[in-house]
């Protein structure tokens, strides 16, 4: 049997209130296992940016612990927490601040004390990884949305951190744009480990990357499961205000109108095709006796 | 808009782009010294001349000369007519508008020559605060994400006729600054958040510059002599 791996983050009966009273998020039991690739799906305002920023210390539960690998949150000193884990919001100009693309990925690595050549050498990998290398001398208000969304995913990178967490990735993106960062932190994911946690209401993609959802709603975790657990409940959907996959739903009418015997529910354009290759003699039958 | 000010557009390979920044900042504040000293206005006039004329030298296509010369000399037109009005004197306002006309024409040169994060980098090695650096760099970046803002704003309220007369013009604009000031807290507190992850603890980082040339050292160095020649040669007329 295949040893679990480490907790890297444990909240326990996490609960955050507004001051106006507000409970974005209430009494939720979360956990990130390292290398594991979960997306806390939900529609808007269903607690999930808020919940990110409890993860992160950026906003102070009023009920509830947070463990960051071995160590409560509280007790963690700045400087080694943010190595551990990085962020990225949602709005990339929120988090690009310096005038040029190099200046603003070299923020988080001079902050560390580095030197110039080791703060270099972090840039360079960084923009590298997220396919932005050629940008580097740019000025930031220059570049396009996607482009942006990139250098900022650079700057977290640049910080070397174990855990990604990051707020709607894919917001805003046109459909190449958003498959091209959800295959980067695929990516990043598989090849070099990092755990990543994302919040998004983008349900198509999902299934190809996302090995955990957990899906809230009204500040609360309704289920917590694989893709095809989570897609294969209609009715937690429908509470959560999500839907299925556009190819998870053409297969779903499938079944439900035409009354193919479709064996589970494909949720990606190749489990469908693979689904579709199958069931072609018997619906080619089908219409023969007809 | 955004074009108007702030950022480097000349070609960076140009002699004058390629300079160090510290030496082109020298060569900015003597120029200003200049102008500021003069006790006439004809060596605050030379300085604007030789600063425009460096717009075309350094390659700048005139559609982007244009807005910002248009710019210089409103200002500097809108300064002499005040002055004008106030003082009662001509020569009195010309002088003031040579002043202002030659230290904006410098301002105008260094910002098309070099990057901001250069200026500032430039500006450091000059021991200025750093707290006032650092509310520069983040002034800069943001003019560009507010002016963006703005623009938003202002087309969403165009496309529903909220610039139709002048009652509305002016209620438009008043709700649009509003509506850019509550952004703009909101940004800021985003922004807080961004740089405190990335383990700001209240002290901007910055670039180190490279050593300078000894041709660079040897314009620096040039650079204040000139100007000091020029102000004994032709700036203590009229004093």
């Amino acid at each position: 049997m295949k040893a679990e791996s480490e907790l890297v983050i444990d909240a326990v009966g996490l609960s955050v209130a507004y001051p106006n009273g507000v409970q974005a998020v209430d009494g939720v039991n979360f956990q990130a296992r390292a290398g594991e690739f979960i997306a806390l799906l939900g529609s808007n305002g269903s607690g999930k940016t808020t919940l990110i920023k409890a993860l992160v210390r950026l906003l102070k539960p009023s009920r509830g612990t947070i463990r960051i690998f071995d160590k409560e949150l509280d007790v963690w000193p700045a400087k080694e927490l943010y190595q551990r884990v990085g962020v990225v919001f949602q709005n990339p100009d929120d988090q690009l601040f310096a005038s040029t693309v190099e200046e603003d990925a070299a923020f988080g690595p001079r902050n560390l004390g580095l030197t110039q050549a080791q703060t270099l050498e972090r840039v360079e990998q960084a923009l590298l990884s997220v396919g932005a290398l050629s940008l580097r001398g740019r000025q930031v208000h220059e570049l396009s949305f996607g482009e942006k969304k990139r250098v900022a995913v650079a700057g977290a990178l640049a910080m070397r951190p174990a855990i990604l967490i990051l707020d709607e990735p894919t917001a805003g993106l046109d459909p190449a744009g958003e498959r091209r960062m959800l295959e980067l932190l695929g990516r990043l994911n598989g090849e070099e480990g990092l755990t990543i946690v994302m919040a998004t209401h983008y349900v198509d993609l999902l299934p190809l990357f996302a090995r955990r959802l957990c899906v809230l709603n009204r500040g609360r975790i309704l289920k917590t499961g694989s893709p095809a657990d989570i897609f294969g409940d209609g009715r937690l959907l429908s509470d959560a205000d999500l839907r299925l996959p556009h190819v998870a739903g053409l297969m779903e009418e499938f079944k439900r109108c035409d009354g193919a015997p479709i064996e589970g529910l494909p949720l990606t354009t190749v489990e469908a095709r693979r689904e579709l290759r199958r069931l072609l003699p018997a619906l080619e039958g089908a219409h023969d006796e007809r | 808009m955004s074009d108007l000010f702030l950022g480097a557009q000349a070609p960076r390979t140009g002699t004058l782009a390629r300079l160090d920044p510290r030496t082109k900042l020298i060569g900015a504040l003597s120029l200003s010294g200049l102008s500021l000293c003069s006790q006439n206005p004809a060596p605050a006039f030379a300085v604007a001349g030789v600063c425009l004329g460096g717009l075309f030298f350094i390659g700048l296509p005139w559609r982007m000369i244009r807005p910002r010369l248009t710019a210089l000399l409103g200002m500097t037109a809108v300064m002499v007519l005040l002055q004008a009005w106030a003082a009662r004197s001509l020569s009195q306002a010309l002088h003031l508008g040579a002043r202002a006309c030659g230290c904006a024409s410098v301002l105008l040169l260094l910002g098309l020559l070099s990057p901001a994060d250069q200026v500032l980098a430039a500006l450091r090695w000059m021991a200025v605060p750093e707290i006032f650096l650092e509310i520069v760099s983040l002034m800069h970046r943001y003019a560009f994400v507010l002016i963006g803002r703005a623009r938003d704003i202002v087309a969403a309220q165009w496309v529903r006729l909220g610039y139709c007369g002048i009652k509305r013009s002016l209620s438009s604009m008043a709700v649009m600054e509003g509506a850019l000031v509550i952004g703009s807290v909101d940004q800021a507190f985003a922004v807080f958040d961004a740089m405190h992850v990335r383990g700001y603890t209240g002290r901007m980082p910055a670039s180190p510059l490279p050593e300078m040339s000894p041709a660079d050292w040897a314009a620096a160095a040039l650079a204040p002599l000139v100007c000091l020649a020029a102000y004994v040669k032709f700036g203590r007329i009229g004093a």
